[in-house]
């Protein structure tokens, strides 16, 4: 019995993990489906993207904290984590 | 108004909570690093909303449910450890200090988002409430099958006693 419970609780990990990281591929990557009315700017936009430099054309991420849309949340676990490295380092 | 189900449906109703709390806890842990934050968001309102549809139904179904919420009682638990005869009243016990700690967990990191210096009690009370659900499993375990081990563990350690050599006939 107590094996079954585990089980069921890895299985429901699975799904709830898969369906998290379903959310945060949607809120961190902005992959969401773009609106009909926006299809056709949006392939302006890149058509227009040709003459400019690589890391500009969303090939090379030029910095780790480029995550501007982000939320605050995640940037107040980065000052934690910072104030956390800075103890450890005194 | 009470839930008119049937008894098995309780039971079943209760294991679908019990595996959907456990499954989201256990993301939300291992995704608390900054790096999964969003998965983490996610997981954490799912133990969240296991919390509140448990007490929901804890109020609502009948007091013969087992759904109904435990409310473990001092003078009943000294009394069991007299008699020892019926559901042991630790399981009370230990089902309220894990509601009141995962909830307090997880409403702690819903409230984070507004109030940043929950963070650090937040973290705390994750890592007291995962101590508690060790302790929960522990218990469980010993209750359903820890006797039997330790018998059998028992009865092994008598077989194999006489049949070891000793240092003086190995040298």
């Amino acid at each position: 019995m107590l094996g079954k419970m585990l089980l069921h609780g890895l299985a429901a990990a699975i799904l709830i993990g898969s369906a998290a990281a379903v959310f945060a591929q949607t809120r961190d990557n902005g992959y969401l489906p773009a609106p009909a009315a926006a299809a056709p700017a949006a392939a302006a936009q890149i058509s227009d993207r040709g003459d400019r430099p690589a890391d500009e054309r969303g090939y090379i991420r030029r910095d780790r904290d480029d995550r501007g849309e982000r939320s605050g949340k995640s940037e107040r676990h980065h000052e934690r984590r910072d104030r956390h490295h800075d103890k450890d380092d005194d | 108004m009470a839930l008119q189900i049937s008894a098995k449906l309780h039971h079943t109703l209760l294991k679908v909570w019990h595996a959907w709390v456990a499954g989201s806890f256990l993301v939300a842990y291992v995704t608390a690093d900054e790096d999964t934050y969003s998965m983490h968001l996610f997981a954490g309102y799912a133990v969240l909303a296991a919390i509140a549809t448990r007490v929901l139904l804890g109020v609502l179904a009948p007091a013969s449910s087992p759904l109904r919420l435990p409310r473990p009682d001092l003078g009943a638990t000294l009394a069991w450890f007299s008699v020892r005869k019926g559901r042991h009243p630790l399981f009370a016990w230990f089902s309220l200090a894990l509601l009141l700690s995962v909830g307090l967990a997880a409403a702690s990191g819903a409230l984070a988002d507004g109030a940043a210096w929950l963070e650090d009690p937040h973290e705390a009370i994750s890592e007291a409430s995962l101590w508690v659900i060790f302790a929960h499993v522990a218990f469980v375990a010993f209750i359903y099958g820890g006797k039997r081990l330790l018998t059998r563990l028992g009865q092994w350690a008598a077989e194999i006693r006489p049949s070891t050599p000793s240092k003086e006939n190995v040298r």
